[in-house]
This record gives structure tokens, sequence and C-alpha cells, in this order.
């Protein structure tokens, strides 16, 4: 499955399927949320923040790809990623993008 | 003075303070208290305190690898 965020493959012609789209929401658990919380007072990156919001967009990249594999999709294009906080401490990661059949020459 | 030190003068001033606090907190805590829950109620600053020496070493260790602004080399 090839993935891109242009609206365009490189020397493919693509035929559109259908939008797909792929989400989560995660958390990390208090002990993780009480030292990161003590994190800020000193600055610097927040690691166990950045862990969770990495495997949170990978498992939406995931659902995603699954939906236009179902679909029959060789690539996805125009991928774009959001997010936002659903309660504190928590935030969905969001993916979506427009599943394609390339087209054989 | 180097840039590193001068950036991990707040870091360790906040940490010291707060160990500081939390030990605070629990010599209260046992000299009030009675019995087992002493050492129950005791263990919650104590464990605190630790993750802020862990935080502290942590920043200063981010500190000296150099988080400076990579962006300007492209």
């Amino acid at each position: 499955m090839i993935l891109v965020n242009t609206d365009f493959i490189s020397g493919k012609e693509i035929q559109t399927i259908s939008l797909v789209k792929g989400s989560t929401i995660h958390s990390k658990h208090i002990g993780k949320d009480i030292a990161q919380s003590f994190k800020t007072l000193v600055g610097g990156e927040l690691k166990s923040y950045n862990e969770m919001m990495n495997e949170a967009r990978a498992l939406a990249t995931k659902r995603m790809v699954a939906e236009a594999e179902h679909l029959g999709a060789d690539a996805i294009i125009n991928i774009r990623y959001a997010s936002s906080a659903v309660m504190q401490g928590a935030a969905e990661v969001i993916v979506y993008g427009t599943a394609v059949k390339i087209i054989e020459k | 003075m180097n840039l590193h030190i001068k950036k991990m003068i707040v870091p360790i001033i906040v940490s010291v303070i707060l160990v500081l606090y939390f030990v605070v907190y629990f010599g209260f805590l046992i000299a009030l208290l009675d019995g087992v829950w002493k050492f129950i109620l005791g263990i919650i600053p104590l464990a605190l305190s630790l993750v802020m020496v862990k935080v502290c070493i942590e920043r200063i260790n981010e500190i000296k690898k150099g988080e400076e602004d990579d962006i300007s080399k492209y």
C-alpha cells in the first residue's frame, strides 16, 4: 500500500475509490501522567506523551490502511493527520485520505 | 557562563525546592501519625520526591546532549 500526502503518485495514473479514515484515542497511566506533570516544572521533552502520540498515529494509520485494503485500493493519497484532546491526558488522532486504484497502462 | 549551565539552574532549583517540600511533608506525617498509617501515607511524598529527582536528572541529560535549534542547519 502506497501512502502519500500529495494528490498524485509520480508516474502513475490513478482512479479514485473513496475516502478512508482511521482514528484512535490514547492515554497514559496515572504514574506517567504524574511524572510528565513534574517534567513540565523543569521543561524539556515529554517523552511518554511523545511515545503515546507516535503509537496513536501508527494505530490510526493501520486502521485507515485496513479500510483501504477492504475497498481493494492500491494506494492512499492526500493523507492528512489531525489530533485533539478528548479529556485530561487523553488525545484522539485521526488520519484520513483518498483510497485510489493504480491503473496499469 | 556556559549556555548549558545557565539552562540547568532553574530545573535544579525547582527540583531541590520540591524534594525538600516532600521530605518535610514526609517528616510531618511520620511525626504526627501513629502505627502503620505513617508508612502507608509516608510512602506517597517519598515516591513523589524520587519522581522529581528522576525527571530532574532526565532534564539535565537532555540539556547536556544539546537541544539547540538544529533547524538552522537546513
